[in-house]
């Protein structure tokens, strides 16, 4: 029986594997010469999925296999449609992702030793706010959004790391039964920092953290007065930030019909429906279509450029995909035995889901489009390593000290089972 | 000529990675079912504690922040209810008391103490006096919780044979 179920997540990989070498090979016989990057980029990432599932099940083996599978095919179909983009890009996304693998074992590490993370809300408001504070004293600006800063030659953007943070300060808030009084400091501190990233032009983290607030605090109040209220306050500020913030007004007009000026405000918009359309259920072909034409292909785009060269089909399993990483956050989360825990893997799950939905849902002219990442897709180095850290800190919810022998009683009840079945 | 060559191969390559796609993903939803039906078997991930049966929260009422509708617990060798901290289901309300009661597994089979609780244990609404056995689809009411007792059909089994 363990040997059966084994054998489902190794098909899973080898799937996966065969995918990504696929893709790869397929991009090393566009060019005229054989493109033995393309090749050696096959091998690499392929072995690198090898060695972090290794690692993985022999190291961690209370975490959910499902999850990573998941992020491995979801990051190889963004390897490839990167290198096909910009063999460059592809090459540092792949360093991200290892970054990334890396910081989410060394989580998955450090949460076997930490109790007691839920002590600390000020420490993790303060140091919030003031990584959310830092672009603006020393920031740069890119893509319309001042929510970047410069470390030693690579630029970070602290809002995807303070995620964590903002999960852990909430739950830390939120795991006990609190009196409205009591919950002010919380108020405050999410209030500060959607502020904040307003003022930042950032707003589909804003959107993002909000709505993340409002699970987090319905799953644990059950009190839909709270979610009623924050929702007609958002609803009140947004409609105020509509008529007097002029780039809100810009996106607004440009979801509701971006061909009215679609050679400017509806131009990304525009880009992105044509190769949505262009590429149809079964997509142009690798390499055959023309995503480059895509307003930031690589990086908020990079679901509309994957519709048009694998195809729509695919595009809807990538979906498919998100859902049962987030569901599988859910599940964890109501298997957790303290509400603390349960409100983390909440929180990630959310955050995770709804970042995906804000820019999928942009890029189909579903909501009106703000500038996020593609969760493990996009390229990106904060993106990517600090999505790592949520499903991180998501995992680390089912690690508790390890039990102390009774292996063998399991694997017999194990045995039993399969043969009733 | 090349050209026409990759068109071909990159147009007929389209339909391998629907297929490699749907492959993973069938695979993997298959893989999730199977893991649930061994945990609900009580075979749960590998390094977990064997359990004999799930004590679900059929209903809560409000005002207890530890405990919610929908929580399920495994039932392990010995489960201790109450309300301070160091016991396995807490229940934070003033009714329940401290040590309220325990359910334990003796033999395979599922018992349930009262350990001298002010307001009492109910099994199937009558008041537990003295350790009594607990069997699939028997409602335990403490304080504010109800329980409802569920062991699965191939734990069952196992039982009997």
């Amino acid at each position: 029986m363990t040997y059966r179920a084994r054998g489902r997540a190794w098909d899973v990989l080898t799937a996966i594997i065969i995918f990504n070498l696929a893709g790869f090979i397929l991009l090393a016989f566009k060019s005229s010469p054989i493109d033995d990057q393309a090749l050696h980029m096959a091998i690499f990432t392929s072995a690198v999925y090898v060695i972090s599932y290794i690692i993985m099940i022999s190291f961690f083996k209370q975490c959910d296999k499902y999850i990573t599978l998941l992020i491995f095919a979801l990051s190889s179909i963004g390897f490839i449609m990167l290198y096909r983009l910009d063999a460059q890009t592809a090459i540092r996304q792949v360093q991200w992702f290892m970054l990334g693998i890396s910081a989410f074992f060394v989580i998955l590490i450090l949460s076997r030793y930490m109790r007691g993370l839920d002590r600390y809300f000020y420490i993790y408001a303060v140091v919030s706010v003031a990584l959310l504070l830092l672009p603006m004293l020393i920031g740069t600006i890119r893509g319309g959004a001042k929510n970047w800063i410069e470390v030693g030659g690579y630029t970070v953007q602290p809002s995807e790391f303070v995620k964590l943070l903002f999960i852990l300060a909430t739950a830390s808030i939120l795991k006990e039964k609190r009196s409205m009084k009591e919950l002010l400091p919380l108020m405050a501190f999410a209030a500060i920092c959607m502020g904040i990233l307003v003022l930042e032009n950032d707003l589909g983290t804003m959107v993002i953290y909000f709505a993340v607030f409002v699970i987090m605090l319905y799953v644990a109040t059950s009190n839909i007065i709270y979610v009623l209220g924050s929702l007609i306050t958002a609803g009140a500020v947004g409609y105020v930030a509509y008529l007097t913030l002029g780039h809100v007004r810009t996106r607004v007009e440009a979801w509701l019909n971006p061909w009215a000026d679609a050679t400017d405000r509806g131009y990304q918009i525009v880009q992105s429906l044509i190769a949505i359309g262009s590429g149809g259920w079964l997509g142009s072909g690798l390499g055959l279509g023309q995503p480059y034409i895509i307003p930031a292909a690589k990086t908020d785009f990079i679901f509309a450029a994957i519709a048009e060269e694998f195809g729509i089909l695919i595009a809807v399993a990538i979906i498919a995909m998100y859902f049962i990483l987030i569901y599988r956050g859910m599940k964890m989360a109501l298997s957790a035995n303290d509400p603390f825990n349960a409100l983390i893997a909440i929180g990630a799950a959310a955050t995770l889901g709804f970042q995906t939905f804000v820019i999928i849902g942009g890029v189909i002219k579903l909501i009106p489009l703000t500038g996020v990442t593609l969760p493990f897709v996009s390229y990106g180095g904060s993106s990517m390593v600090a999505s790592f850290m949520l499903v991180g800190i998501m995992q680390s919810t089912v690690i508790q000290p390890k039990p102390s022998g009774e292996v063998y009683e399991k694997e017999i009840i194990g045995e039993r089972y399969s043969e009733s079945y | 000529m090349r050209g026409d060559l990759y068109e071909v191969t990159a147009l007929s390559s389209r339909y391998i990675f629907i297929i490699l796609i749907y492959i993973i993903l069938y695979r993997t939803i298959k893989g999730i079912k199977m893991e649930y039906a061994l945990a609900a078997a009580g075979v749960a991930k590998p390094s977990m504690e064997p359990s004999y049966g799930i004590l679900s929260v059929v209903e809560c009422l409000d005002g207890v922040s530890t405990i919610w509708a929908g929580m399920e617990f495994p039932i392990k060798e010995r489960n201790t209810i109450g309300r301070s901290r160091d016991n396995y289901i807490i229940i934070d309300r003033d009714d329940v008391s401290k040590q309220h009661a325990v359910v334990y597994v003796e033999d395979k089979k599922i018992y349930i103490e009262d350990m001298h609780s002010k307001n009492g244990t109910f099994v199937n609404g009558k008041r537990v006096r003295k350790v009594t056995r607990i069997r699939d689809g028997d409602s335990i009411a403490i304080g504010p919780v109800m329980f409802m007792v569920k062991i699965p059909a191939a734990i069952k089994n196992q039982e009997i044979g």
